[in-house]
């Protein structure tokens, strides 16, 4: 019997212009809305008592397909048909209040994870056991250190008999020891016949937990069946691209169309290594690997950076402002942005990259925050540009 | 109409669907409701010396300026003024901040929406309700203006249900407002400059008698001003209020909140989107 069924769901998110991170975007505040398919074409079904993975990248989809069991947004297309009711662990310790006590949070917690007022209440002890907090409850949490809360918002969730548990990237709580209390008490919650959905990006948790394992890679499900089988797949997959690909989406926000996609961007200092640290006034090179799904005529290709420290813009480059054309783009190209001389002070330095098409009409690929460039030295920087100079006496 | 309801048991999620099957846990909703308003109400006031005093602060503050402009400065000649105009005050409050914070709700606690099963209707719902406990606290201040003039008279015991009244106009309006909020962040600052205009455009501290006729319908139109009088009447004059006016006013807010209500159902399964 299937407790979860999944018919042609799509998910698309739109932006108006304004609402979007608009980084590289300034000249041009005008646009209309961008449409961003998270999820297209999913279908799938989970029987009673089974444990379903879900893996894949950063942005692709995992989250949304969640949520949309979760029932807390609704499908485009398609339906989501669900037999009992669902409980998740999608976030942790968001409704929590610094200036209430661990108890009280914990029972605002129970409540709102589906107990009645009295059933919570009486499952607090058993909560703070958990938790390993039975010394702190009654404290403010905002005594509390983030793995404390953690802990505590974890044993909250699992503490509120579900019947069919969604999970989110949520299993990494606290030291080793205290994961795998979570990892038996979800193989508990399993042997009770509890469905569970877990969505990781974490190939091992994943193989532990699920029999069944879909693969979500930008919205579509590239493959579905036996965990050992999927994990393989996708392993392998990422294997292929893992050079370029693996600096792309460590944690940074990603949107577009999709109709060319960026798959790796690489910085190089003046000697053609590759580096992700130059010294200040020293040349760099952004080297952008990107595929063109579709044939386009021509396209904007831009490069920005911030400060970490404090967020202010440093440069923002594009091909439009340049007058450059780029010309038709069709399979896997590269394009390179040397910089003569960078002349940063010292400090991180976050860089967006994006590929727009002529008008500004539409993002094709879009990563904010790609790629964190540190440039050494300084540590009591508050400018952001040290320009070459010296000093004379007159 | 299933207001509150918790998903229990089968759903199906459609696109273009917004009305879904639900069996209702009203034991539930009215559990997460009451906790809420409780925890929002004590964090309202924590760490402060006088705690939920503060409720008393604003309405008294506010009375005591309207009591000198209007007593000593331009006498209205309204007999026993601070019990007129505090009726008129704390009622007033409760409706024009319960609104404001009813609009904003859904964007302050987001957390409260991506919680899978916890009903959306009971985040703006719990803000009407948590300032409602604000007017709680300051009827004893009522109590104490109303035995220092002529006594309680017995037809305070109407006071529920014009409350209740007032909570279908307040929770009707909110829900609708939350809504748009969403959409247009303009709603927000909108339904501040509106219960501005409000505050004075309802016979908070004026007598509604001393309107001119030919701004009567300014007055018709507010169900502020209806209940106002309501309270009044109770409260001062010691008789019910009219009947069949009360029970058409009854009925307005009935389908105010209905509409709001239907709105906000309509509107709130995309509101995770749009945050």
């Amino acid at each position: 019997m299937n407790e979860i069924e999944v018919l042609g769901v799509s998910k698309r998110y739109r932006y108006a212009a304004s609402g979007m991170p608009r980084k590289l975007r300034t000249l041009k505040n005008r646009g209309p809305r961008v449409d961003h398919w998270a999820l297209r074409d999913v279908s799938f079904a989970v029987a009673r008592g089974e444990t379903l993975g879900v893996i894949g990248k950063n942005a692709s989809g995992k989250s949304t397909l969640l949520r949309l069991l979760a029932g807390i947004t609704r499908p485009t297309r398609g339906s989501v048909h669900i037999s009992r009711t669902v409980s998740g662990l999608l976030t942790l310790g968001e409704s929590m209040h610094p200036l209430l006590s661990g108890e009280e949070n914990a029972l605002t917690g129970a409540i709102l994870a589906g107990l009645r007022r009295a059933e919570a209440q009486r499952r607090l002890l058993q909560i703070a056991a958990f938790a390993e907090l039975e010394d702190h409850m009654e404290q403010p949490l905002r005594t509390f250190s983030d793995g404390m809360r953690l802990r505590l918002a974890f044993a909250v969730a699992v503490h509120v008999d579900p019947e069919i548990l969604l999970v989110d990237e949520v299993l990494a709580v606290g030291d080793m020891r205290f994961q795998e209390k979570c990892f038996s008490h979800l193989e508990g919650l399993q042997a009770s016949g509890v469905t569970v959905v877990v969505a990781s990006h974490d190939l091992d948790q994943i193989r532990r937990l699920c029999t069944r394992t879909l693969w979500l890679s930008r919205g579509r499900v590239m493959d579905i069946g036996k965990t050992d089988e999927v994990a393989d797949h996708y392993r392998q997959a990422l294997s292929e691209d893992a050079p370029s690909r693996e600096p792309v989406t460590s944690g940074g926000v990603r949107h577009g169309s999709g109709e060319v996609e960026i798959t790796g961007v690489r910085l190089f200092d003046h000697r053609e290594r590759e580096t992700s640290r130059i010294t200040p006034g020293n040349p760099l090179t952004v080297e952008i690997d990107f595929i063109a799904h579709e044939e386009v005529p021509d396209a904007i290709f831009g490069v920005s950076a911030h400060a970490e420290r404090d967020g202010v813009r440093c440069f923002d480059i594009h091909t439009g402002a340049d007058g450059r054309s780029v010309g038709r783009l069709h399979g896997p190209g590269r394009i390179r942005l040397h910089l003569d001389r960078l002349d940063l002070t010292g400090g991180i330095y976050l860089l967006d990259v994006g590929i727009f098409d002529t008008s500004w009409e539409q993002t094709y690929d879009y990563l904010w925050q790609a790629f964190a460039l540190e440039v050494s030295g300084g540590d009591h920087e508050v400018a952001v540009l040290r320009p070459p100079h010296r000093w004379s006496m007159q | 109409m299933t207001f509150l309801e918790r998903t229990t048991m089968s759903v199906t999620y459609e696109a273009g669907d917004f009305s879904t099957s639900r069996a209702s846990n009203y034991r539930y909703s009215w559990d997460l409701v009451t906790h809420l308003v409780g925890r929002e109400f004590r964090l309202r006031y924590r760490r402060t010396i006088f705690g939920w005093l503060w409720a008393m602060g604003y309405p008294l503050a506010r009375l005591l300026v309207l009591a000198f402009l209007f007593t000593r400065i331009l006498p209205l000649g309204i007999e026993n003024y601070a019990v007129f105009a505090f009726t008129g005050i704390i009622a007033w409050s409760w409706f024009a901040t319960g609104i404001a914070s009813a609009t904003s709700s859904v964007i302050d606690r987001r957390d409260l929406l991506i919680r899978p099963g916890v009903p959306r209707s009971a985040v703006p719902i719990v803000s009407v309700l948590t300032d409602g406990l604000d007017y709680a606290a300051a009827l004893p201040v009522l109590a104490v203006f109303l035995l220092l003039g002529d006594g309680i008279p017995l037809t305070s015991l109407l006071l529920p249900v014009i409350l209740v009244v007032q909570l279908l106009f307040t929770l009707g309006f909110g829900l609708a407002l939350c809504a748009a909020n969403v959409y247009l962040r303009d709603v927000r600052l909108l339904v501040d400059v509106v219960m501005l205009l409000g505050f004075y455009l309802t016979p908070v501290f004026y007598d509604a008698q001393s309107v001119p006729d030919r701004y009567r319908l300014v007055l018709d139109l507010n169900p502020m001003a209806h209940l106002l009088s309501a309270y009044r009447d109770i409260l001062i004059a010691g008789h019910a209020p009219a009947t069949v006016p009360f029970l058409v006013l009854t009925t307005v807010g009935m389908a105010i909140l209905a509409v709001g209500y239907l709105i906000y159902r309509w509107a709130s399964p995309s509101f995770v989107d749009e945050l």
